[in-house]
């Protein structure tokens, strides 16, 4: 099991990290979508493990930092040769954007960049009263709910997701049932349906650890 | 506070960030306990770092479920795109195998704790996972453990002649027809009472060892069998010379089978064309 574990590990690292250098990237060569970002690096992230696996790319004395360059490298090509098969796709880059200091892709929606007290205190309360409501889901309906509202995920991927398991279909009536339950559960609390407001998503991962992943030990019913 | 280290300055006036780097840590559990703390209280009060840790959290749990990644049987990877549903394996943070190498590697090279400072774990994390990819074998290539071959059945006459030198008369020749019938408990309790001398005693003694070492009691096979001279043991029952081999390797004393198995493999006949098969797979 430890080689394939290791295989498991070094997959999930060698996407997120070839995503990330992608999202850098875009800031410089241009916007593509996340879909093409995810794609992108899934095909790079699988080619380098191959790589890997028949000794072709030898990285076990190599300089961490020396691996990290190489992959920023990989992600900067892949994303060049995404933008010359579909130049219409790779928008010019906006130069009136607000930046942060390593560039950040646009595909994501822009926040302000400073959360007053007021709005922090407003962001906690909202989040606590989110996390009361989620822990009185079963972990299953609070695993669901999480992959759709934090992660954007359609009914096919989170039936898909190893730690959900059920149809489509039962994702679609849970998710119904779990809206249900979470707006009137917020509505005692005294929120109306809103968007999530800054600051929710890390409250939760700081409430829950990983709000995924935590789940699996926590009681509660539905 | 978190150090400057895992901050950068934003340039829009907003303040410092979160580094790519650092969130990619905490987004496989690679920082310490509270480190992972401190960078989650900067998510609740930066947008900004909040948005791109949400991004690339939501990037993994996609990518977990588009499929999984399989090493087939000659060692090619495929991704196996999930069809429908699909129970896996729990895995956010980094497995526990690639941690523990990783914490290994951290400890003992100052180089690498530097490295660490300088939120570079994540590439840290990717070589020590290769560690194991590369030093692992796979499944197909771990070696098949060595198989036991049964010693071949007395016959009726030497058994009778075997009992009359048995300190139990009826003892011996009950151990060996329970080893013919592969009732090794049965065969276990009578050879060890029937205590023989001279070439019975020899072959008492291979049967058993033989007889132990099928129920994987490798220890006392071993005991058994090593207390028999090699010169003594009669060709036909050479088998218990492999079962001896097999004990030791299956017991983890893999000099000395390594050791037995070269001796086969310079004899003759099919036990040496084994040992000489076995020695080439190693």
């Amino acid at each position: 099991m430890a080689r394939e574990d290791a295989l498991g590990d070094a997959w999930l690292l060698l996407n997120s990290s070839i995503f990330s250098y992608l999202q850098q990237h875009t800031t410089r060569l241009g916007v593509a979508s996340r879909e093409d970002l995810e794609d992108l690096a899934a095909e790079n992230a699988l080619d380098l493990l191959r790589r890997i696996t028949n000794g072709k790319w030898e990285i076990t004395n190599r300089h961490p930092a020396e691996v990290a360059g190489y992959l920023s490298t990989v992600a900067r090509h892949a994303l060049m040769a995404l933008q010359r098969r579909s130049r219409r796709r790779a928008l010019p880059r906006d130069e009136n954007r607000d930046e942060w200091d390593m560039g950040q892709t646009g595909a994501g929606q822009t926040m302000g960049t400073v959360v007053s007290p007021d709005q922090r205190l407003e962001c906690r309360e909202f989040a606590a009263a989110l996390r009361q409501c989620a822990e009185e889901l079963s972990p299953l309906a609070r695993r669901v709910w999480f992959l759709r509202v934090f992660c954007q995920m359609s009914s096919a991927a989170i039936a898909a997701h190893p730690e959900v398991g059920i149809r489509a279909s039962h994702v679609d009536v849970r998710l119904q049932r779990t809206r249900r339950t979470m707006r009137a559960c917020m509505k005692k609390r005294g929120y109306a349906p809103q968007d999530m407001p800054p600051g929710t998503f890390a409250e939760l991962v700081k409430l829950f650890g990983d709000p995924s992943v935590s789940v699996e030990n926590q009681g509660g019913s539905q | 506070m978190i150090d400057s280290g895992s901050l950068a300055p934003g340039k829009d006036g907003g303040g410092v960030h979160l580094s790519n780097e650092l969130l990619q840590d905490l987004l496989f559990g690679l920082l310490p306990k509270p480190e992972a703390e401190r960078s989650r209280a900067h998510l609740a009060i930066c947008p900004d770092c909040e948005r791109r840790y949400q991004e690339r959290f939501a990037a993994r749990e996609r990518l977990r479920a588009r499929g999984t990644l399989r090493e087939l049987p000659d060692g090619q990877l495929v991704f196996e795109v999930h069809a429908g549903n699909a129970a896996g394996r729990s895995r956010h943070a980094l497995g526990p195998v690639a941690r523990d190498l990783l914490d290994t590697v951290r400890a003992n090279l100052p180089a690498i704790r530097q490295l660490s400072r300088m939120r570079t774990v994540a590439a840290l994390a990717l070589v020590a996972a290769t560690l194991i990819i590369v030093f692992y074998p796979r499944q197909s290539e771990i070696a098949e453990p060595p198989q036991l071959d049964w010693l071949p059945a007395m016959s009726a006459d030497l058994t009778s002649r075997g009992a009359e030198d048995s300190l139990h008369p009826g003892a011996l020749a009950a151990g060996l027809e329970a080893y013919a019938a592969q009732d090794l408990v049965q065969a276990i309790e009578q050879l060890q009472r029937a205590e023989a001398s001279g070439p019975f005693e020899i072959i008492r003694k291979a049967y058993l060892g033989s007889a132990l070492a099928w129920i994987e009691r490798y220890t006392e096979a071993i005991e058994v069998l090593m207390s028999i001279d090699p010169e003594d043991l009669p060709e036909d029952y050479s088998e218990a010379h492999w079962a001896l081999y097999v004990s030791l390797q299956n017991s983890g004393h893999l000099a000395p089978a390594d050791s037995l198995l070269r001796v086969m493999a310079a004899g003759y006949g099919d036990l040496a064309q084994r040992a000489a098969t076995a020695l080439d797979r190693k």
